[in-house]
């Protein structure tokens, strides 16, 4: 078959087409970028609300994928130890301290990490202020500026730049559910509140659907091509709150603004992501009309891929798959050659997905793991050549 | 998958006054009631019920069927946290009274998340578990120093030290930590438990752990059977 254009190519495998290879979407956190770049001499390696996607398309990469939101704003952000950062959204951030250390000497620490092992710590940033734990916080609260131009003028930037080539995502993280226990309202507060006070949760949940619905509106103005919904609902071996209360929780507001979304732009493709075992609500989203679900991590309670695969690859497409919990920061070259090979084989034959890892690349991979992955998708994920064919 | 139900304990009725009912108390915890237990357990408490069978009769039974429906994926976190924060709600009530009884704890536990990880969630679950079950716990919260497991095990005369880790960067700290317990000779004193996302039994067996709980439940049940090892003795 004849090499298609990237984004020619991310379009038939969400429309479940017959096309040259399995399409590929990495992502990579600052460290693990940082590393990567060396490899291929690209300087222009950025993260965040700055990323530059040079790098990830010398990987492969098929789509650009930009982040906006709760996520975006504080991820990637240089936070000091010892310091706390308050984002658009009044969430408080600071940095897990590795306690006991000044910044000196974690800057020390940092330069005996090992390039070609796993990492040992990366201090990583985390709320430690929740905005909104009452009513009269809910009140007297407001919301970023969903026509914020700083979020805006870099999509419409990687839109003029690369479309004509490549599929354009943005990723709205996180955007519901998650967004109001980890951020806006605190996790144990947050569960206990949906008993205590479901108004209150029900309110940050209105507020958050408005938001990125306005928000979601003015990226798709500028034309891209979808919509990525990011919403941590999977605990390790179980949802983590019931299929039962997060269709009376989220589903309706995602039904709502997805919606919304198809009326600015009905050939929208819409991703929709969690973490860890979300499989109870697959049918929920091909319902909801949902084109990618993703990541399908593969340990904890979803090991089977080809189960669901099976069940559901008519319906949705997948995204995802290949463990980044153990087997890319600790296996082997052989061991990440042979999973991508079963991911392979348990998602891509027959179309309807793309090739990733479950979730970013971390700074604990190995370099020579992140490179046995880069060649082994380019064995094994080609339609027509084995275990493909 | 089989249903949990609710397991009434055998001869209750001669433990408690005549016309006595526990049903409200075991519906309270399995609804996670917290006010309504704490008043009920008040009453029980005025009715001169012997603490430990409050305890058993009166608050474990809807606890431990929250706990088995967990397991079993029918009811999940959100009502697993209510139910236990009404079971701690008479715990508190119960174990001043237990402890001047001269009842002990079941065992003490040093529990934390390790050096440079945040998440809590996961361990806090585990810690309120842990208590209810009747375990003496101290929670060194997250970003733990290995020193400072180490300096709180000792304090306390540990029986059993957790290390919680939800990040695959950071689970190497379960290993430094463990290997920091032997470096200081007090290896042999503790059962080392692990737990986390990222975390598996082969990962326990790989860096020395004694035992790994996939969640909370397992957790518990692991902490029980390992407080029976034979242990070196703290000085």
């Amino acid at each position: 078959m004849k090499e298609l254009k990237p984004r020619d190519r991310f379009i038939g495998a969400l429309r479940h087409e017959k096309i040259d290879r399995v399409p590929r979407l990495y992502r990579m956190k600052r460290e693990a970028k940082e590393k990567v770049a060396r490899v291929f001499g690209v300087t222009e390696a950025e993260t965040g609300l700055g990323h530059q996607p040079e790098l990830e398309l010398r990987m492969g990469n098929d789509a650009i994928i930009y982040q906006i939101g709760v996520n975006a704003e504080f991820s990637h952000r240089e936070i000091a130890i010892g310091d706390t950062w308050t984002s658009p959204f009044g969430v408080g951030y600071g940095k897990s301290g590795l306690m006991g250390r000044t910044e000196e000497e974690h800057k020390e620490f940092m330069k005996t990490q090992e390039y070609w092992g796993p990492a040992k710590v990366v201090p990583e940033n985390f709320p430690n202020f929740h905005p909104i734990t009452s009513m009269e916080d809910l009140q007297n609260y407001t919301w970023p500026d969903p026509a914020d131009r700083r979020l805006l003028d870099p999509i419409k930037a990687l839109c003029d730049a690369y479309q004509d080539d490549y599929f354009i995502i943005v990723d709205l993280s996180s955007t519901l559910i998650e967004a109001a226990y980890a951020h806006i309202v605190g996790t144990q507060n947050f569960f206990l509140t949906l008993f205590d006070d479901p108004d209150l949760i029900k309110g940050v949940l209105d507020g958050l659907t408005e938001y990125y619905t306005e928000l979601g509106k003015n990226a798709i103005a500028l034309g891209v091509d979808m919509i990525r919904v990011g919403d941590d609902v999977g605990a390790q071996q179980a949802m983590m709150l019931s299929p039962a209360q997060w269709r009376e929780l989220a589903r309706p507001r995602f039904e709502y603004m997805f919606g919304e979304f198809r009326k600015a732009n009905s050939d929208l493709f819409i991703k929709l992501h969690s973490c860890g075992d979300y499989s109870p609500i697959i049918p929920d989203e091909i319902e909801l009309g949902v084109d990618l679900s993703g990541l399908m991590q593969p340990t904890g309670g979803n090991k089977d891929q080809a189960g669901i695969k099976q069940k559901y690859g008519n319906d949705i497409a997948f995204i995802g798959g290949l463990d980044v919990q153990n087997l890319l920061p600790r296996g082997s070259v052989e061991e990440v050659r042979a999973s991508v090979f079963n991911v392979m084989k348990n998602l891509a034959v027959g179309g309807g997905y793309v090739f990733s890892p479950s979730h970013y690349i971390l700074a604990d991979v190995p370099i020579q793991n992140i490179w046995a992955l880069y060649e082994a998708t380019q064995d094994y994920g080609v339609y027509g050549k084995y275990p493909l064919d | 998958m089989t249903t949990p139900t609710l397991k009434i304990p055998e001869g209750w009725e001669g433990r408690a006054p005549d016309g006595w009912d526990w049903v409200p108390l075991w519906e309270a915890i399995e609804q996670g009631g917290h006010i309504f237990t704490d008043e009920f357990v008040r009453g029980a408490i005025d009715a001169g019920i012997n603490p430990r069978v409050i305890l058993d009769d009166g608050l474990f039974p809807g606890f431990n069927l929250q706990g088995d429906r967990f397991t079993e994926q029918i009811i999940f976190i959100p009502e697993m946290l209510i139910t236990a924060r009404a079971m701690k709600a008479g715990l508190a009530l119960i174990r001043p009274l237990l402890a001047a009884n001269d009842e002990k704890p079941l065992g003490i536990f040093v529990m934390g998340t390790v050096l440079g990880d945040m998440h809590d969630i996961g361990q806090s679950i585990v810690t309120i578990m842990l208590e209810n079950a009747g375990f003496e716990i101290t929670n060194l919260g997250t970003d733990v120093h290995p020193d400072r497991f180490i300096e709180t095990a000792m304090e306390q005369k540990a029986d059993l030290v957790g290390f919680s880790a939800l990040l695959s960067t950071t689970v190497y700290y379960q290993k430094v930590t463990i290997e920091e317990f032997e470096k200081a000779g007090h290896r042999g004193k503790v059962n080392i438990l692990i737990g986390g996302a990222p975390t598996t039994q082969e990962w326990a067996n790989e860096i020395g752990a004694d035992g790994w709980g996939k969640d909370a439940i397992a957790a518990v049940n692991l902490a029980k059977d390992l407080i029976a090892k034979n242990r070196e003795a703290w000085a």
